[in-house]
């Protein structure tokens, strides 16, 4: 249990740095959150301002344009407080163009002309500046343009006029303006801003979850495993304990440590000594599967092996015939097949290669044809090619695997009736030897029985 | 006394004892067994004869095999002669478990009888032997 508990842990305190990964804190949004909520009353009251500034001064002619302002100002705040901050933006940008259309179509005195061009070409200015990255330079361009375009209507225009048709009330509402604008462009970057930061913490909230889930599904996949694992180490050695007593006591007896066994016991005590090393395999064997499974099965490769090494016993049908008898619990003698090891006296190059391995997967593969064989023989043959080992093992079955060749290697895909059980997860087992040796093996049915070839690159003098 | 040397060996399995018993004497070694591991070292120190090296099973009541092995390599007495682990746990993480413990060499059951002599006699000569299969 300490164990579970740990990976608990372990899995909420991965989703804590993911939360913290994932979700953008910005340190200014409760600011900006503050001047959208007063943003509106500001800026009603500028405008009230320049109302009660128009009709203190009773000048009349500016009342249209700064309603003009107030609507258009209005209109931005609400686009923009519902989302469409870019939009009000452009309206933003565009403002004094309507202006200085509407001083232009009206008449109205050069002087105030000029002021309000003057006052909302600073605010435009001021607000765009606002805008984020490509939209300020598109805003700033529309604006000069429109307002390069409206000026060639207005005729005599002059720095020089302007310095003299100097006004107090105008340059102080200017300054009204250019305060104002300058709060609307903060306040539009503020809702950006805030829109930006909740659309992407939204989006990684979702992704958050997802992550949650992943990761739930993981620890589970992992516990699951994990309990795997402990449950074949345990079913090993639970197996494997009393095997110890299986074999070995068959073993003295039939090695006459007590005596000389009569010959009607000397077959049974043989039994169960073959088959105590068949199960030993068999448990070695899906050891071996497990790990392949997991990706942790590992090859010790050893330099200098000769084919020699590599094929010592191989040449006596005697000295694997223990496990080869269990398949059909008659031994190999009895059934009369011959078999055959060729090629292993010519001079080959040193082998680097995991030999203990190579070995196994040899062995899996006769297994085999002993199997489908009943009469006739059983080969092995060695030859070499220029990089690599090349061993021919054939029989003389007339069984055809074309049917199951695809899935022969891949004990998950076959079922009992195909194949017994013990001889899929070893054939499995030496195809992964094989692959993880980058050689290869392929069968051809031919007419008289198998083939297996199996070619490995392990040619020392080749594979430096 | 035809065998002066003796290999001491810890193991609650009946069979095993009395297979080990069947292997030995190896050389001029003798087997003492114990079929527990209370009393480690009184039940150490009453074995006649120089104990050249010690076999433990693993999972064996009071102490298991890792605790004897420590025990033995902290007194100064008995940490030179090699310990060897003979067990029936033979997954990855188990062997590994066993070569950072610091044995110097084990075996997997089932004993493995023409194996045995050898490897304990290459153990004794100073190698470390992983003869797990």
């Amino acid at each position: 249990m300490s164990n579970l508990t740990l990976g608990d842990n372990k899995q909420d305190t991965l989703s804590s740095d993911i939360t913290n990964d994932l979700l953008v804190k910005y340190d200014g949004i409760e600011e900006s959150k503050r001047i959208l909520k007063i943003g509106l009353p500001i800026i009603g009251l500028t405008t009230l301002f320049i109302f009660v500034s128009i009709i203190v001064t009773d000048q009349s002619q500016y009342m249209i344009v700064a309603s003009i302002s107030f609507v258009l100002l209005f209109v931005e705040y609400m686009l923009a407080t519902r989302g469409h901050v870019i939009v009000a933006s452009y309206i933003v940008s565009l403002t004094p163009s309507v202006m200085i259309a509407y001083s232009y179509v009206y008449y109205l005195d050069f002087t105030d002309e000029i002021s309000v061009l003057y006052a909302f070409w600073l605010s435009i200015f001021f607000s765009a500046l606002f805008l984020p990255g490509i939209h300020y330079v598109i805003s700033l361009v529309l604006t000069l343009l429109t307002i390069a375009f409206t000026l060639q209507f207005i005729e005599g225009f002059t720095v020089a006029q302007y310095i003299e048709h100097f006004d107090l009330l105008f340059t102080f509402s200017l300054a009204v303006m250019f305060a104002t604008s300058l709060f609307f462009g903060r306040h539009l970057m503020s809702k950006l801003l805030i829109q930006e930061v909740e659309k992407k913490n939204k989006a990684n909230k979702i992704l958050l979850a997802k992550t949650q889930a992943m990761e739930k599904v993981r620890a589970e996949a992992e516990l699951a495993s994990k309990n795997k694992s402990i449950f074949l180490a345990s079913v090993s050695h639970e197996l494997r304990t009393p095997l110890n007593g299986i074999i070995n006591f068959s073993g003295f007896l039939k090695n006459g440590k007590f005596g000389e066994v009569a010959p009607q016991h000397s077959h049974m005590i043989e039994r169960i000594y073959d088959s105590g090393h068949e199960l030993l395999k068999l448990i070695n064997n899906v050891l071996d599967s497990s790990k392949i499974a997991s990706g942790s099965f590992m090859l010790f490769y050893e330099d200098d092996i000769t084919v020699e090494d590599l094929f010592d016993g191989f040449d006596k049908i005697d000295n694997f015939k223990i496990l080869t008898t269990n398949i059909k619990g008659q031994s190999i003698a009895e059934t009369g097949i011959d078999y055959y090891l060729n090629g292993t006296g010519e001079t080959y190059p040193l082998l680097k290669l995991d030999i203990d391995r190579i070995r196994q997967a040899l062995f899996e593969i006769l297994m085999l044809c002993f199997y489908y064989t009943t009469s006739g023989f059983v080969s092995m043959d060695v030859t070499q090619s220029a990089t690599s080992l090349i061993i021919n093992i054939e029989d003389s079955s007339g069984s055809e695997l074309d049917d199951i060749m695809p899935d022969l290697f891949d004990f998950t895909k076959l079922s009992t009736s195909e194949i017994v059980f013990h001889i899929g997860l070893g054939l499995s087992i030496a195809k992964e030897i094989i692959d993880l040796h980058n050689g290869t093996i392929t069968y051809n049915h031919k007419e008289k029985g198998n083939l297996f070839q199996i070619k490995l690159p392990v040619l020392k003098e080749h594979s430096a | 006394m035809n065998h002066p040397f003796v290999c001491v060996y810890f193991e609650d399995n009946a069979d095993a004892r009395l297979i080990l018993d069947m292997i030995f004497p190896i050389s001029d070694m003798r087997l003492v067994t114990y079929e527990d591991s209370s009393s480690f070292f009184d039940k150490i120190e009453r074995v006649e004869g120089k104990i050249v090296c010690f076999i433990l099973d693993i999972h064996i009541p009071p102490h298991d095999g890792f605790e004897m092995l420590k025990m033995l390599k902290k007194d100064a007495q008995y940490s030179e002669i090699p310990v060897i682990a003979l067990t029936a746990s033979v997954t990855k993480d188990e062997v590994e478990l066993l070569r950072s413990a610091g044995f110097n060499g084990a075996m997997s059951k089932p004993v493995d009888v023409d194996l045995f002599p050898k490897v304990v006699k290459k153990i004794l000569e100073g190698q470390i032997v992983w003869a797990i299969g």
